[in-house]
């Protein structure tokens, strides 16, 4: 595993996301993340950061914090926060072929998060707030990733 | 986001609203005004230019939607209401393509965005502008 890159914002905001951007992007390339691969991940964390700011803290300033590490052909991101329980993985998966009728609701910011890496995990932190870890393999899928 | 609107005139008037950074949760109102503005003047088809937008995040999505729902004369939902702006965009998506909202060459990694989300069901994408204005009839 290698050394965890991390970013701590302690009253993060909507104008924090470039800057999380950019944090994601310089990690995932120095850990061997190609250009796709980055762009996913930014992709992902970007939507995933912004629900936190959205729905967790509801646009006040809260703590994020974003850590990066690689773990044999993975990257892993974690997004931590202060905020109320929220469980983005408890929302369906998304099926845009599917008729509405019988379908849980769920974002687009969620679907696109999960069509962008290959595992999303949610644990309530204590005493309070959350942790959603992102995993995304380095080796090509060996199925084709949900588009 | 920088947002500089032109008019251009094919078969009909079209507005063209050209975007110059990133389109996400902090700038997406600025494009969602600029739209309301647009309509508001009397425009009835505009083109949305994202070759200068290196990232877009799902609220740019919204920003579409509320763009088209303007241009169709409906009242777009509340962007407070988190979740339901998303479903009436999923709802809009399966409804099918309109063609009073376009958009312009999308970089690689927003282009992927609009078509994980289906929202190429939705809105028009075209690569080159002579042609996204003649699709505007």
């Amino acid at each position: 595993m290698t050394a965890t890159r991390l970013l701590q914002l302690p009253e993060a905001r909507r104008e924090d996301l470039r800057a999380i951007r950019g944090f994601v992007a310089d990690a995932a390339r120095s850990m061997g993340a190609d250009d796709t691969i980055t762009e996913d991940l930014i992709q992902a964390v970007d939507e995933s950061a912004t629900n936190i700011l959205r729905h967790g803290y509801r646009d006040l300033p809260g703590r994020i914090e974003v850590a990066v590490e690689r773990s044999g052909h993975d990257l892993i991101v974690a997004l931590r926060d202060d905020a109320p329980p929220f469980d983005p993985t408890a929302f369906a998966v998304q099926d845009l072929d599917a008729p509405l009728e019988g379908r849980r609701p769920g974002g687009f910011g969620i679907h696109l998060t999960r069509s962008c890496v290959d595992r999303v995990t949610h644990a309530q932190r204590t005493p309070a707030g959350n942790e959603l870890t992102l995993i995304r393999h380095l080796e090509p899928p060996t199925q084709e990733r949900p588009t | 986001m920088n947002i500089s609107v032109d008019k251009v005139t094919g078969s009909v008037p079209v507005r063209v609203l050209r975007l110059d950074g990133d389109l996400d949760a902090s700038t997406f109102e600025q494009l969602i005004d600029a739209g309301r503005k647009a309509v508001d003047a009397g425009a009835h088809d505009i083109l949305i230019d994202l070759r200068k937008v290196p990232f877009m995040g799902s609220s740019g999505l919204v920003a579409f939607h509320t763009i088209a729902l303007l241009l169709a004369g409906e009242e777009p939902p509340d962007l407070d209401g988190g979740w339901n702006a998303h479903h009436a965009l999923q709802r809009s998506v399966e409804a099918g393509l309109q063609t009073h909202l376009q958009i312009l060459g999308p970089q690689a990694s927003v282009r992927k965005a609009l078509e994980r989300t289906g929202m190429t069901r939705f809105v028009p994408v075209h690569d080159d502008e002579a042609a996204a204005i003649a699709a505007f009839v």
